[in-house]
């Protein structure tokens, strides 16, 4: 059998997540061809059905990756985003797809963790096996 | 007036700073930097204390490689400089050649270089695992190997940093001052440590921990609550134990311990950068005592037509580099009259698309080791529908001469950051009549495959194709500047807008101009401030172009950079004025407090009012006997988690003014720790030596102050003696905590406060007197408290910056901003309680909420909240995101 590659569909924010692309550019690091980021202004700006419309696509997981609670440059964007993650995971419940198939993460330049967090999405996904 | 261009030699922070300042003032800049590229020392640090703003770094030094009118020369040195003030001949060196330039005026800011700790025997810096603080930071960096013990290798548990190496010292390194940045950074690095690995024990062993800046005191206790432990002690000897360090010290009670340690960290100090100091030297410049190049307030030097800034003026942090250079680039303004290397063209009229064919020039920038991304950007972008594809060096040079060859008109960018790359796209499109906004970004980033790549530009293409057109509003400038506040940040802002030519409104709530600055004699470093800021008024009221509103304050206020209707009141009259820019200066009080017997005590004064007395009655203190200070009253507490910055210098400044009244007096200064930074410590050195009794206490044992037979009497716990001890004193100060006056402007302005209060930077964190919203200026107490001397740079650069703004003509504004549907709008008013930046708000005549889109930051919170989805944004629209799935996972 073909190894199951998940496909995810990864929403970041231009500040502190795509500083911590840049770190994980500059360590080298790639990330799966199966794994679509979508570059957005804040994170603030996603809505409930943004997240779930690629379920019904055909993504196996979303992500969303932000700022810091305390280093937002739009102050409440990765707070309202994280809210609204919440809720979706609820939804899933109810029609019975695995919460844990969407997430959000607050990134951070120092750290560089863009291509981390998205290999950890990764192995979750595969645990969980194809959504269909 | 001299004209010409200018000379920024040294391509550190202060002179990425200086350089761009000085082009948005109208200058040709030659930016002169030795090493191979800008950015001084900032990239080899981690973090910058208290976020990271490492990555707004990148986008200065992309804007000034950018800027037609900044000529950056790297591997370069200064041959010789040769002539005077506005003809000055430089020969510089690049590679072996040597080239000549003319300039009226040269910037110097060579910033510092990190103290040698190799001259202490004692601090075993041979050892491998004595590291200096830059050493360890490079280590800490997310892309180096990880935190290590050099000798072997391995993960350390036990880490120490020591403070005040190469600072405070004049025993062996000759250096009186503090460095001041070196406390701040230290916890940093310890913080970031226990963020990495919570296991490592990390230990800060100083002094003084001087934590005196925004946020500082906070980010401290952080520090302690997460566990990094601080010990105050000095550390005279490293012992290698093997791959381990023993420190051996006594604490403040005499006993002695010992620790070991995997890995020692010398906190090292702040010296001016050598090749400068050579500089200066061929030029004659005065060096201060420390060898720092001496300027005055505004950073001239001795020499006509040489200035400085940044640390090679002494020790600072990145935002004082800013706000000097800043400052800086307004001096040389005042002085020499600018000459550009290219004049700015007025761009045609913006051209309507509706009815034209979607064509796409594909762009893109990358560094010249990316051989791999270009090509397989050939390889991908062949078969797409693009009239061009095109690899760019100067990005708004040739994006816009490919827009008119090809008559594009939209464009896609492609980069590894795109977002700091994207003002100047947007100024390629302007030039060229097109909606600056008819582009997107494609990330050229963690790529692996062709496939991946691909992907990413069509679903910039589908974006592109949509919802056009995006709005875009032109701002005409007001040429008029509102300052808030009469106080010395205020007219020093003031003054300086109306000299630039601009006309100015000065607005002071009370009844006369010059705030607390009139009560102060004179500044640490003996600057008469009053007769300073009475020659400010005397400039003002002489001034055609100076309007002086006294008795007024502020009642309403909107709009942004370029154009403000602010209403204000004046003795009941509501006055409408418009203006560019607005700074705001409304200062702070000092707290009052009802500890020590204040107010009930005549012997007692807060600060201020000790302040004034010296000033009007000085003969008073020749009969007092005994003087008692004590620091941090109703500070550096729950109340008030900050440190107020100035009051320590006060105490010891006045302890030492009292001395001179009265030699005989006993003065005790009763402490929490000493912060007098940089240069200040020499006074505190003066005060020890002048036999000024610095005592400290901590908050669970506070001094007790009592009243008998008409004196005070106050208890102490002497920490070295390790017992209560009782002064008998004529006179107490209280140094109170200093207040922000914020509130309401904040309000009115729409503009964020920290947790203390005081009025918050710019986001960007690299931008230390903008407020967060564009064209309004926090500066001065208002803004945290400070010197005079730094309100007066602070007034400085805002000047600077505000000037800049009321030279344009226009201001373009939109793209990605919240446009309202009014028939949808059912005025509920999410938007109004959801926006963080306070845009939106209800339009009665139109009955539903209304965005500036000059205002709107475009971050898209409120469009996702809207109940009635009445809130559009067309630069990402609902359907774009809805579809991305789809198009993204096209099997």
């Amino acid at each position: 059998m073909q190894e199951f590659r998940p496909k995810i569909i990864a929403f970041y924010c231009s500040n502190c997540a795509s500083s911590a692309a840049d770190v994980s550019e500059r360590m080298k690091q790639k990330i799966s061809e199966n794994v679509k980021i979508v570059p957005v202004p804040c994170t603030g700006r996603i809505e409930i059905l943004h997240l779930l419309k690629p379920f019904e696509k055909g993504a196996d997981a979303v992500c969303v990756l932000g700022c810091q609670e305390d280093s937002c440059q739009y102050i409440r964007g990765i707070i309202q985003v994280k809210k609204r993650v919440e809720h979706v995971k609820k939804i899933l419940e109810k029609i019975g797809i695995e919460p844990e198939r969407i997430e959000v993460f607050s990134l951070s330049a120092s750290k560089g963790d863009f291509v981390d967090v998205i290999n950890k999405m990764i192995d979750k996904v595969k645990n969980l096996g194809p959504i269909y | 007036m001299q004209k010409g261009k200018i000379l920024v030699i040294g391509g550190g922070i202060s002179g990425i700073e200086a350089s761009l300042q000085l082009s948005s003032l109208g200058y040709g800049v030659y930016l002169v930097e030795r090493s191979g590229d800008l950015g001084g020392k900032i990239p080899d640090l981690h973090r910058i204390y208290p976020i990271c703003s490492c990555c707004k770094l990148n986008t200065k030094v992309f804007s000034c490689k950018q800027d037609p009118n900044i000529k950056v020369m790297l591997n370069t040195e200064v041959e010789s400089i040769e002539g005077e003030f506005g003809k000055f001949e430089v020969t510089l060196k690049e590679d072996g050649n040597f080239s000549k330039i003319n300039v009226a005026g040269i910037v110097i800011s060579g910033g510092f270089e990190p103290f040698d700790p190799s001259v202490y025997e004692n601090y075993a810096y041979s050892h491998p695992n004595v590291l200096t603080s830059l050493e360890y930071e490079k280590m800490q960096k997310p892309f180096s190997e990880g935190i290590k013990r050099p000798s072997d290798g391995k993960v350390p548990e036990r880490i120490a940093w020591i403070q005040c190496v190469g600072s405070r010292d004049i025993n062996r390194c000759d250096a009186p001052y503090c460095s001041s940045v070196c406390c701040m950074y230290a916890l940093k690095e310890a913080l970031n440590t226990k963020e990495i690995n919570e296991k490592i024990d990390t230990a800060i062993f100083y002094m003084d921990m001087r934590a005196h800046g925004k946020g500082f005191e906070r980010y401290m206790n952080d520090a302690l609550e997460k566990g990094v432990r601080l010990v105050r002690c000095r550390i005279h000897t490293v012992e290698p134990n093997g791959d381990r360090l023993i420190l051996r010290y006594v604490d403040e009670k005499g006993e002695p311990y010992k620790e070991e340690f995997d890995l020692v960290v010398l906190s090292v100090g702040l010296r001016p950068s050598k090749e400068t100091v050579e500089i200066a030297k061929k030029l004659n410049l005065e060096l201060d005592e420390a060898g720092f190049i001496k300027t005055d307030l505004f950073g001239r030097t001795n020499v006509s037509g040489i200035f400085a800034c940044g640390s090679v003026c002494g020790p600072c942090d990145i935002n004082q580099a800013i706000v000097q250079a800043d400052s800086v680039a307004l001096t040389v303004s005042s002085l020499i009259e600018p000459e550009p290397f290219s004049s700015p063209e007025r761009p045609p009229e913006i051209r309507d698309i509706k009815d034209e064919e979607p064509k796409i020039l594909f762009a893109y920038h990358i560094c010249p080791e990316m051989k791999e991304a270009e090509e397989r950007i050939e390889r991908v972008t062949k078969d797409l529908d693009l009239v061009k594809v095109l690899k760019v060096e100067d990005i708004k040079g040739e994006i816009s001469s490919s827009i008119k060859e090809t008559s594009a008109n939209r464009v896609i960018f492609a980069s590894c950051t795109p977002s700091v790359h994207k003002k100047t796209v947007e100024e390629a499109l302007r030039s060229c009549g097109l909606n600056p906004y008819l582009y997107e970004t494609v990330d050229l980033r963690l790529i692996e495959t062709d496939e991946q790549l691909k992907e990413r530009i069509l679903y910039a293409i589908y974006r592109l194709k949509k919802d056009l057109p995006l709005p875009v509003t032109e701002i005409p400038v007001e040429k008029h500047a509102l300052v808030i506040g009469g106080g010395l940040s205020g007219l020093e802002a003031a003054v300086n807008i109306s000299e630039a030519g601009y006309p100015v409104t000065i607005v002071e709530k009370t009844g006369r101009l010059g705030g607390h600055a009139l009560y102060v004699k004179e500044t640490w470093d003996g600057m008469d401030i009053k007769g300073y800021v009475r020659e400010l008024i005397s400039k003002l009221e002489k001034s055609e172009r100076v309007n002086i509103m006294l008795n007024t304050e502020v009642e309403r206020s909107i709009g942004t950079a370029g154009r403000f209707l602010t209403t204000l009141v004046q003795d009941g009259k509501r006055i409408q004025i418009r203006h560019a820019v607005t700074v705001i200066a409304t200062g702070g009080e000092v707290a009052r407090t009802d500890e020590y017997l204040y107010g009930k005590s005549d012997k007692v004064y807060l600060w201020s009012e000790l302040s004034k007395k010296l000033l009007e009655e000085p003969e008073f203190f020749k009969s007092i006997k005994s003087a008692v200070f004590i620091q941090c009253v109703g500070s550096r507490d729950k109340d008030h988690p900050y440190c107020s910055n100035i009051c320590c210098s006060f105490s010891v400044k006045t302890a030492l003014e009292l001395k001179k009244l009265n030699p005989d007096m006993d003065i005790y200064i009763i402490n929490r720790d000493i912060r007098t930074f940089g240069m200040k410590e020499i006074l505190y050195r003066e005060a020890r030596k002048s036999g000024i009794v610095f005592i400290r206490y901590d908050l669970e044992r506070r001094p007790k102050v009592e009243e008998k037979d008409g004196k005070l009497n106050i208890t102490v716990f002497d920490p070295i003696l390790q017992r209560d001890i009782l002064i008998e004193a004529d006179l107490l100060s209280l140094q109170t905590a200093i207040e922000p006056n914020t509130n309401e402007i904040s309000e009115i302005f729409g503009i964020a406060v920290d947790q203390d209060g005081f009025f918050r930077e710019s986001p960007e964190k690299m931008k230390p007197v903008d407020s967060t919203k564009e064209g309004i200026f926090v500066i001065g107490i208002a803004n945290y408290p400070k010197d005079a001397k730094e309100c007066i740079e602070q007034a400085r650069a805002a000047s600077s910056r505000a000037i800049s703004i009321l030279k344009k003509e226009s201001i373009v504004k939109g793209g990605a901003v919240a446009e309202v549907d009014p028939g949808k709008c059912a005025v509920c008013c999410t938007c109004v309680r959801t926006c963080p930046f306070h845009v939106p708000y209800i339009d009665h005549s139109r009955g539903a909420a209304y965005i500036d889109p000059a205002l709107c930051v475009g971050c898209g919170i409120c469009v996702a909240e809207c109940p009635g989805k009445a809130i559009k944004m067309p630069y990402l629209s609902d359907q774009m995101l809805l579809q991305t799935a789809e198009i993204l996972l096209k099997e």
